[in-house]
């Protein structure tokens, strides 16, 4: 097993990031649509209607534009742009236009057999023009904007992204905000910019909403340093940790910490003298490696030979030859493997809490953040910041209250951040008719060293 | 000292930041035998010099926190040579252009450096910041600071009008940051800079005729998913507020009350009760609400076990509040991102 402080070389990460590669987490967007897939050859996804194969996308830039003919992917130039499918001809206001559907004269059919035809998606809108009897009295902006419009409905090209964290949030904050507690863009930036998440940090994370703060702490730390996951339940449930595909070593370096065991972490509290002693500084100590590793090849092994060494029963011949008795005995083999490492994970970040060296303390939870941040404010180093997100004013506040009792941090700050977005066109420049109602509510502050009391 | 990496101790050299209170800050460079005059008295750096961050300091008049200096606590505290990107815009910045560890970016102008920091921190060990001013001053400040705190390996600085004779880079930027008064001059050459693989782009700009210039711009080079956004930060004051209820009868005169010193109004005047607003009561607010000694009866009122959302008693609704009072930031900068494809 790799040691956590190496990385792979600059290289291979900028090669292994830039193209399209089977078993890929993958984006494919289209206009508004964005929706996530992971490429696997030969089999067929759905999007927006259509059926097709990521096959074809495979080994090209991400980034790259496709269009799907026949089931298939084919990359194409991007599209052309609104302004060079408009005429000369154009209307000063609508007081003479009326919106009725016998305005177009292509029927739906006639749109689908130019498709099928495999007609390009500029010459489909350009038919829709010149079959429009309203067009040309449209004002030049009203025609810019149908042109838009259409070509959304009709052209069916679409990008296909890497994952990272910005697009993740996006696109849960678009589809399902409540999975990542309403946490939006902008409130992201400020946890990861005021936590100064970065290269070479521990940070501890308490991450309710489907790993976006973990994922987004991984990616800011771009495998230095140490995340330490807090979670309810005995396995986190975080799938954009997986949408993004981190490679293994930054993984190697994502701590699981079930909230069930944060009592055992404190009363180790007392223990806590010696095992710094007995520790090597950050890294794993290597024969505890191997131990793990002999132990889990010798389950995996099982599966696929007799039993050696190690196991040895009565009944030992007859499991041997009974295919279910082996596949059983396999699976239990796999689950003792699987339980001597999870054990011995939780036994490595409770050592490493135990140092009290934690960079930077980010609390994201459905969760009352009060317990959470008294309780985890222990293992922060003084001199560091903590920041806790809440979708609810009061909650934040509270934990701010609570905070100040205790009297452990300085700099404290309370707020929340406003976001809005605009239209910029020539003439028509305004702010969205529609913005977010609320981002929600965050609280910062820095450690100091405690005073002896 | 490097705001790099996370050291313990205080060193010769090190910036640190001297945290004296709410709002009062300030970023000195320690130096052997050098005194820095506080209103708390005479804080001699000898003094500071092996303490570990976060460490509690006594002056003569009171004492102060010696704080590690982050990007976000530089910020506050950096001098200013020209008008600097706050945390707020600096984060929303950082998070659009997607960066982190092994990032190249390109910026002009550096002016106070504030964002660079920032960046630098983001993109640290692999990456690197390529930085444009056109001031040669600004130019060599920003190259000190950058030495100061142990980050000259991740930037270079370059003193250049990057609007007249472009960055003179080709295909090495992940992404690239503009902070110019006439961006849609450099953005042709800030295209060229950013890596054939694609990338991003953010120009920052005050005025509105700016960003649309630089949006037509953008759109006429090729790049695509163009936004413009603001974010604006609010701040609370978390307080314990007590409105008083209003009473429906009149007191006998004869009675007369003790007046809480430096409390609220006289209860007998219902004129200038009826002119107390609930924000009125907030500005005079008691900071703990068992204190209402002068009030005629203090006893909880026949409400459920659980006050909804604070506390009542016969005289008062306590609760606390997050408040945010007078005056916020209404506008900095409109940030315009965009995208850039590979071919």
């Amino acid at each position: 097993m790799a040691t956590s402080s190496e990385p792979m070389c600059v290289d291979e990460r900028k090669t292994s990031n830039v193209t399209i590669k089977e078993g890929d987490q993958a984006i494919l967007k289209k206009g508004k649509t964005v929706r996530i897939f992971q490429i696997r050859k030969k089999r067929d996804i759905w999007l927006d209607k259509i059926k097709f194969s990521l096959d074809g996308a495979v080994g090209h830039y991400y980034g790259s534009t496709f269009v799907v003919k026949n089931g298939q992917m084919h990359k194409v130039q991007k599209t052309f742009k609104e302004a060079e499918v408009l005429g000369p001809e154009k209307g000063t206001d609508n007081r003479d236009l009326h919106d009725l559907d016998s305005n177009q004269k292509l029927s739906r059919e006639d749109i689908e057999k130019m498709k099928k035809e495999g007609a390009k998606g500029q010459e489909i809108i350009e038919q829709l023009i010149e079959n429009s009897t309203t067009f040309k009295g449209k004002t030049e902006y009203a025609q810019e904007k149908w042109v838009k419009k259409k070509k959304q409905k009709h052209v069916a090209e679409f990008t296909v992204l890497k994952p990272n964290t910005r697009l993740m949030c996006q696109m849960y904050h678009e589809k399902s905000p409540a999975k990542i507690l309403n946490i939006r863009m902008d409130t992201l930036a400020q946890i990861l910019t005021y936590g100064n998440v970065h290269a070479f940090t521990n940070v501890a994370v308490v991450d309710t909403c489907s790993g976006l703060v973990v994922g987004a702490v991984l990616e800011r730390l771009g495998g230095y340093g140490k995340v330490f996951h807090f979670h309810p339940g005995e396995r986190p449930a975080r799938p954009i940790v997986d949408n993004l595909n981190f490679p293994q070593e930054f993984l190697d370096n994502l701590y699981n910490f079930p909230f069930c065991e944060i009592n055992s972490l404190k009363s180790e509290e007392g223990k806590s003298d010696d095992l710094i002693d007995n520790s090597h500084g950050d890294s794993v100590p290597s024969e505890g490696d191997s131990l793990s590793d002999t132990a889990v090849k010798q389950c995996t092994d099982s599966n696929t030979e007799t039993n050696t060494g190690g196991e040895s029963t009565e009944s030992q011949d007859k499991d041997n030859t009974d295919p279910v008795a082996r596949k059983r005995k396999a699976e239990m083999s796999t689950r003792e493997a699987n339980k001597i490492l999870y054990s011995k994970r939780l036994s490595e970040a409770k050592e490493l809490l135990l140092k009290r060296n934690i960079d930077c303390l980010i609390i994201a939870s459905k969760f009352n953040p009060t317990p959470l941040v008294t309780t985890l404010i222990e293992y922060v180093a003084p001199s560091r910041p903590i920041v806790v997100y809440s979708q609810y004013k009061e909650a934040v506040m509270d934990a701010y209250a609570y905070l100040r009792e205790i009297g452990c941090l300085v700099n404290y700050r309370v707020s929340e951040t406003w976001l809005r977005e605009y239209q910029i066109l020539p003439m028509r420049t305004h702010p969205e008719i529609q913005m977010s109602a609320g981002g929600g509510y965050l609280l910062t502050a820095t450690t100091i060293v405690k005073e002896q009391k | 000292m490097s705001l790099a990496k996370y050291h313990d101790k205080v060193k010769e050299n090190d910036t640190v930041i001297l945290y004296l209170g709410y709002d009062n800050m300030h970023a000195i460079k320690i130096k052997k035998g050098s005194v820095f005059q506080t209103r708390y008295g005479a804080l001699r750096h000898n003094d500071i010099i092996g303490t570990t961050y976060g460490s509690r300091v006594h002056c003569p008049k009171g004492y102060l926190y010696i704080l590690y200096p982050t990007p976000e606590l530089w910020t506050s505290n950096l001098p200013h040579r020209t008008q600097i990107l706050y945390t707020t815009d600096i984060s929303v910045v950082s998070f659009q252009l997607d960066l982190k560890p092994g990032a190249v970016v390109v910026e002009s102008g550096t002016g106070s450096a504030s964002l660079s920091h920032s960046i630098i921190r983001s993109i640290l060990p692999d990456g690197h910041l390529y930085t444009f001013e056109f001031h040669k001053e600004r130019a060599q400040k920003a190259e000190e600071e950058f030495k100061d705190h142990s980050l000259s390996d991740y930037v270079t600085v370059t003193h250049k009008d990057v609007c007249q004779f472009g960055f003179d880079l080709e295909d090495v930027a992940d992404a690239v940051f503009l902070d110019l008064p006439v961006p849609w001059d450099a953005i042709p050459s800030a295209k060229k800079a950013l890596k054939k693989q694609g990338g991003r782009i953010c120009s920052f700009s005050p005025c509105i005729e700016q960003v649309q210039k630089s949006c037509a711009c953008f759109a006429e080079l090729g790049f695509e998913e163009i936004s413009t956004k603001e974010c604006l930060v609010r701040n609370f004051d978390v307080r314990t507020i007590n409105l008083p209820n209003p009473e429906f009868f009149s007191r006998d005169k004869t009675k007369s009350q003790p007046q809480k010193k430096g409390s609220r109004f006289d209860r007998d005047d219902m004129d200038a009760y009826s002119e107390e607003t609930a924000e009125n009561s907030a500005q005079c607010d008691i900071v703990e609400s068992s204190d209402t000694k002068e009030n005629t009866t203090s006893e909880v009122l026949d409400t459920p076990a659980w006050d909804y959302i604070g506390r009542k008693t016969a005289a008062n609704f306590s609760f606390k509040a997050g408040i945010s009072l007078g005056r916020m930031p209404g506008h900095t900068g409109y940030l315009t991102f965009a995208t850039l494809y590979p071919l």
